[in-house]
């Protein structure tokens, strides 16, 4: 009887023990962490993109920055974003097909608004800088891809995805265009941006990413960009220093916060 | 007998057609109004243009995104011959592309911008040009060196080449809107008259796709309604022969006669014509192979100008092109020379010249 009696009490402390361990292992509840953000219904997504050289905001041909290799000042500086893309926690990429036109103004704040997100969590975000091909070859287009807009060349059909320009030492002047279809390794020059999302946390119907262009990196990072020996005037897409200096836009595009 | 009699008919009928095309202005037959697919415009709808294609050409390929419209070819004739496109309002497109050249520049070898620039290429003519958007295999086919491809988007590089018209895109769409009479027109045209470069390419394109050549000597020849002298026949045969002129490979026997490629003709020159273009070193030196319709409207002759006369030309071909690669399997495969006799050359002479549509120079549709 006692040793029935030992059983019994070794069985239910078994029962017990099991118990509380099962209770460990109960998942958290769901949302607790969203990872990214949560649109609720018909989401609005902000781009509020701060334009600087290191920590200052760019001013226009009066400033003077200072890269690795020269002393440069900035009268110009124009690229599309496009086609910014969300990628659902389910893998499934959301294209919003947006074309906006960013010129520059250091007077007014840069915003680009994408609307009509489908409710979801999403953990990245990716826009092209540059025109997509089939907008690129088809031309004829208006609203920010109008070739009035200056960011086309003419001579060949063909939009400018990226346009920066100023002076450089005494008496130089740069200008770098890059667009059209491929660069010399036949790859696209229009340039992805792709920005994790998953270090923060939002839930709503409208976000606002806080991005910043920086131009020091595009003269440094992370490949130096020399304005005497190399391009300091690129206007057409197989110039042999458009692919270093791809890498170095992607590379100026960082996220700051997400509210 | 019975196959007499439907040669019969059929001729009557082509005589039909071409003293329709003839004798009869261009009128707008009563069509429903189809709708312009510009941008933003929704319903509006204009009066469709029905365009009077020569017996001896094929079908008249139709835009679907950019259809004719009455209103929008009127438009595009008058911003073709309009100086306000330059900067200075000095030059319109007619100025270097004249109707009496065949729309070539007045027998120039390089126009000169509206500050006497001189440019870098022969002023090339323009008539079937709605054909190379048809034929074309590739997206290359406006401009020497096939840098556009469609008649919309070749309308922007003349109006803003510094060596040309020289004047900005926003300037010209900003004096087309201050204009007092191209708002109303370009409402009638696409619906809307806040103007939009858009507009500008789509109505000046569709005027140049209505500029038609053919019904020449030789067409009418092939269609057995017209003979050729002995001379234009011993001409037509060195055209036709590979061991003599051994034209008809790119200049393909036809009412376009050209294959719509791009090739080295070899000759020398530091342009790199297509190469500039595909940044493929292969296709440096190559040009668009041109049509032999309207030759003695258009000298001079080549990307360049370089030859003036066609006897210049057949002798180009006869003694003068570098017959090793890059130039064209074509022309190296003769590696001595072509060897035409002097009454050959003259021969080939005369028959290029029976490909010569004189309605081109006077078309009235065609003018300011």
């Amino acid at each position: 009887m006692k040793s029935l009696k030992n059983v019994v009490i070794i069985l239910t402390l078994i029962s017990i023990t099991v118990g509380l361990v099962s209770c460990e292992k109960i998942p958290p509840m769901e949302n607790t962490t969203i990872r990214g953000i949560e649109f609720t219904s018909n989401g609005l997504l902000t781009f509020s993109i701060a334009h600087v050289f290191g920590n200052q905001a760019i001013a226009f041909d009066t400033t003077q920055y200072q890269t690795i290799t020269d002393t440069i000042k900035i009268s110009e500086l124009n690229y599309y974003v496009t086609n910014v893309t969300l990628t659902t926690e389910a893998n499934t990429k959301v294209n919003l097909k947006n074309y906006d036109l960013v010129s520059y103004n250091p007077n007014q704040p840069t915003n680009i608004i994408v609307s009509g997100i489908p409710a979801g969590k999403y953990k990245s975000v990716t826009f092209l800088v540059g025109v997509d091909s089939v907008r690129n070859s088809s031309g004829l287009q208006t609203g920010a891809l109008d070739p009035a807009n200056g960011m086309f060349w003419t001579w060949n059909t063909g939009y400018i995805f990226f346009k920066v320009r100023g002076r450089f030492g005494v008496t130089g002047s740069y200008g770098l265009d890059i667009g059209g279809n491929a660069d010399i390794n036949g790859a696209s020059n229009a340039m992805e941006v792709s920005f994790d999302l998953t270090p923060f946390n939002k839930t709503g119907n409208a976000a606002t990413l806080n991005v910043v262009f920086d131009v020091q990196k595009l003269f440094m990072s992370p490949n130096i960009y020399n304005l005497r020996t190399d391009s300091n005037q690129i206007h057409n897409a197989s110039n042999p220093f458009i692919p270093k200096l791809k890498q170095n836009i992607i590379n100026s595009f960082s996220i700051q916060s997400l509210q | 007998m019975k196959k007499a009699s439907i040669l019969v008919i059929y001729s009557l009928l082509v005589f039909a057609i071409v003293s329709c095309q003839k004798d009869e202005p261009v009128l707008p037959i009563a069509r429903p109004p189809i709708e312009t697919p510009i941008d933003t415009i929704g319903t509006f709808k204009a009066t469709p243009y029905f365009i009077q294609v020569p017996f001896s050409l094929p079908a008249f390929p139709e835009q679907i995104l950019n259809p004719l419209t009455v209103e929008g070819v009127s438009l595009g004739r008058k911003l073709f011959f309009d100086k306000i496109l330059s900067r200075g309002e000095k030059q319109s497109c007619g100025s270097c592309h004249n109707q009496l050249f065949g729309f070539t520049d007045n027998g120039r070898q390089f126009s000169l911008g509206g500050d006497g620039q001189v440019g870098l290429r022969n002023s090339m003519p323009l008539f079937n040009l709605a054909y190379v958007e048809k034929f074309a295999k590739t997206n290359h086919r406006f401009f020497w060196d096939g840098s556009i491809p469609d008649l919309e988007n070749h309308v922007l590089a003349p109006i803003t080449n510094p060596l040309e018209m020289d004047e900005t895109l926003p300037n010209v769409i900003n004096k087309l809107r201050n204009s007092p009479i191209y708002p109303a027109l370009f409402k009638k045209a696409f619906g809307s008259d806040s103007i939009t470069t858009k507009m500008l390419m789509h109505a000046i394109a569709q005027f140049e796709r209505t500029i038609l050549s053919g019904g020449n000597r030789f067409d009418y020849y092939r269609a057995g309604l017209e003979t050729l002298s002995p001379q234009e026949k011993r001409g037509l045969d060195v055209f036709l022969s590979e061991e003599k002129g051994d034209c008809f490979h790119c200049h393909a026997v036809g009412p376009l006669t050209t294959d719509f490629s791009f090739r080295h003709n070899g000759h020398q020159t530091p342009d790199r014509g297509l190469g500039a273009i595909t940044n493929n070193s292969e296709d440096n030196g190559k040009f668009r192979v041109a049509s032999l319709s309207n030759l003695v409207f258009t000298a001079p002759y080549m990307h360049d100008g370089r030859l003036n006369t066609l006897e210049e030309v057949v002798e180009f071909y006869n003694s003068g092109a570098i017959r090793v690669p890059p130039a064209d399997p074509v022309i190296t495969k003769h590696s001595n020379g072509l060897q035409l006799t002097t009454e050959e050359k003259a021969d080939l002479v005369a028959f290029l010249k029976t490909m010569t549509d004189t309605a081109l120079v006077t078309n009235v549709n065609f003018k300011p």
